[in-house]
């Protein structure tokens, strides 16, 4: 066959996704990548904490519930687009 | 014989005059379309010049075969490849004679030149009808693009035409839609929502909107939707609205547009961008989010965290003023004002024909004051509780561990998760693997359809995936259980659990060691 299909764009490096849906490219995202590499787990520093750094961390970072809203406005619910 | 030659399949090239984007009216959309296509590195068009478009045949039922005008109710399908520079129409049209003729070689070499189709309406004031093009390449290898889109498959005499990744877009028809019709449209096509919903026309979604009452206004042709009525009809198609407004009087700051977008896109949920174009604050526009360039992964300071998602610079979006998957870079001037999204073309383009001027060059910002998008009705979770959850749950881990960490959050279905996700994250080796599906699977708590998952890291090294019950209200988000994907990672959460921290209650390792439930 004299002819061939272009390698610009679509061409043979993409892969079709194996997601349920087909519907994201997040399995190459660095946290998301599905690849052999990403599952090796390099050498880290982790602190293991002791009772009283918890507490102080438990301490601090619990003092209050952060406020969350899901209400929306009228004035946004009757704006024409 | 002249009516055999008018309705035979047929290869024209590229941009010459006989390509029917040629011979349209010259339009901003038509111009970003061939340049569009041009970039696609698009060689032949193969012209069907008859086709009935369902969501064209609606829209003639709706409003133009009513019209004095005596408009036809059939379209022209065009589809564009990207062969060889050194094959030319005659060729192509040669390669189909084979493919038709059953052969394997020649279909082949079109399927992978495929770049995509579009309709073409007998309406001169708006021929772009349904129009799915691949994604152009994506020349930075990494981070990568993400976006929210399917497969679409089409046929030709038979032979089907596959896009692995798309998402249709199509020009605004005046007479029975307005941009937020065609946005609407276009997010109600992912396939996130899956092979059981029903997808409406452009004429049917005008409908939907104004079943509660038009309150005495015509229908046809459309002067566009209230948010409530883009409310409702995402419910009518058996799906949930959310709506987030902006932080800030005058819209978004960057962090919460980045990082709601982010978490929704990478969901597989398109999102409707509600707001206005820079300089003409009255008038609402109305665009959807289909893809966003991944932020790259930050390297933090011990002890700190973050949801690093709020540090993407870019959106692809489809804008029916211009064209599918337009690149807009996000900007905020350092935080002193609301977010802006300004139309930016990648540098690396091929040359253009010369009567294609810039269809974006002048095109003014856009400025979102709202996003709303459609998610699965057992879904209640927001993504900004989810986000919420997600950042002081790595902020704990970091200050506990002495690490830097990074956050990164989406939705999905269990068996996504329980599925391809952990098959690729999890050494399948020494059983690692089965027993960490066992354990979630057989877990005290029956988890939901759908999962809210947070991902910690630090630098490249997976910590821990915190999965969250999408079924409570909006402002509660429990844990069901935490993987951890190493063993010290489940030493430290072990400690936090027995201070009391609910969030580290349930670990499951799914490290060298037997999994266990806590």
């Amino acid at each position: 066959m004299p002819v061939s299909a272009s390698s610009r764009g679509k061409g043979k490096t993409r892969s079709r996704s194996i997601s349920a849906a087909g519907r994201s490219e997040h399995e190459r995202e660095a946290l998301w990548s599905h690849s052999p590499e990403s599952r090796e787990q390099p050498p880290l520093a982790v602190h293991q904490p002791s009772a009283t750094e918890i507490k102080a961390i438990l301490k601090k970072k619990r003092p209050a519930r952060r406020e969350f809203h899901t209400n929306v406005s009228s004035a946004t619910m009757s704006k024409r687009v | 014989v002249r009516s055999k030659d008018r309705n035979r399949l047929r290869f024209v090239e590229f941009s010459s005059e006989n390509d029917p984007l040629v011979r349209l009216p010259d339009t901003r959309q038509v111009r970003y379309l061939r340049r569009y296509l041009t970039d696609l590195g698009s060689s032949v068009v193969l012209i069907e010049p008859r086709y009935f478009d369902r969501d064209y045949l609606a829209e003639f039922s709706a409003y133009h075969s009513r019209s004095a005008r005596a408009y036809s109710n059939v379209c022209q399908r065009v589809h564009f490849f990207a062969l060889d520079r050194d094959v030319d129409a005659s060729a192509a049209q040669a390669l189909l004679e084979g493919a038709c003729d059953g052969h394997t070689e020649p279909y082949e070499l079109l399927q992978s030149a495929y770049r995509g189709f579009c309709i073409v309406r007998p309406i001169a004031q708006a021929s772009l009808g349904r129009t799915v093009v691949a994604w152009y390449p994506d020349d930075e290898t990494r981070p990568p693009r993400v976006t929210a889109s399917r497969e679409y498959v089409c046929h030709v005499a038979g032979l089907p035409f596959a896009i692995d990744r798309g998402l249709a877009w199509q020009q605004q028809d005046e007479a029975v839609s307005a941009c937020a019709t065609v946005a609407l449209w276009t997010m109600l096509q992912s396939s996130a929502f899956g092979p059981h919903h029903w997808i409406p026309t452009t004429a049917e979604i005008t409908q939907m909107a104004h079943r509660g009452g038009a309150a005495g206004v015509r229908l046809f042709p459309s002067a566009g939707f209230r948010v409530r009525e883009i409310c409702d009809v995402i419910s009518q198609c058996r799906l949930a609205p959310i709506v987030i407004e902006g932080d800030r009087d005058d819209g978004f700051t960057r962090a919460r547009f980045a990082k709601t977008c982010a978490t929704l896109i990478r969901s597989g949920y398109p999102v409707l961008l509600s707001g206005h174009l820079e300089h003409s604050s009255q008038s609402g526009h109305l665009i959807c989010a289909t893809g966003f360039r991944a932020a790259a992964l930050p390297q933090l300071e011990p002890g700190t965290a973050m949801l690093f998602d709020e540090s993407i610079a870019y959106v692809y979006v489809h804008d029916d003023n211009l064209g599918p998957n337009v690149r807009f870079e996000i900007l905020d001037d350092d935080g002193v004002s609301a977010v802006r999204l300004k139309p930016s073309a990648p540098t690396r383009r091929p040359r253009y024909p010369a009567d294609l001027k810039d269809p974006v060059g002048e095109y003014e910002s856009f400025v979102p004051t709202e996003l709303i998008t459609a998610v699965h009705e057992d879904m209640r979770a927001n993504p900004l509780k989810l986000n919420e959850v997600a950042t002081s749950t790595a902020e704990i881990l970091a200050e506990a561990s002495h690490l830097g960490i990074a956050a990164t959050t989406r939705f999905m279905p269990l068996a996504e998760y329980l599925g391809s996700e952990i098959a690729g994250t999890v050494d399948p080796h020494q059983k690692t693997l089965a027993k960490l599906r066992r354990a979630l699977t057989e877990a005290d708590q029956a988890m939901s359809l759908h999962l809210g998952v947070a991902r910690l890291a630090s630098g490249r090294a997976r910590l821990l995936d915190v999965l969250y019950d999408t079924t409570g209200t909006a402002s509660q988000l429990a844990v069901f259980v935490s993987v951890a994907y190493r063993e010290d990672i489940s030493r430290v959460c072990g400690s936090l659990a027995e201070s009391g921290y609910p969030e580290f209650a349930s670990i499951v390792a799914a490290h060298g060691r037997a999994p266990r439930v806590r």
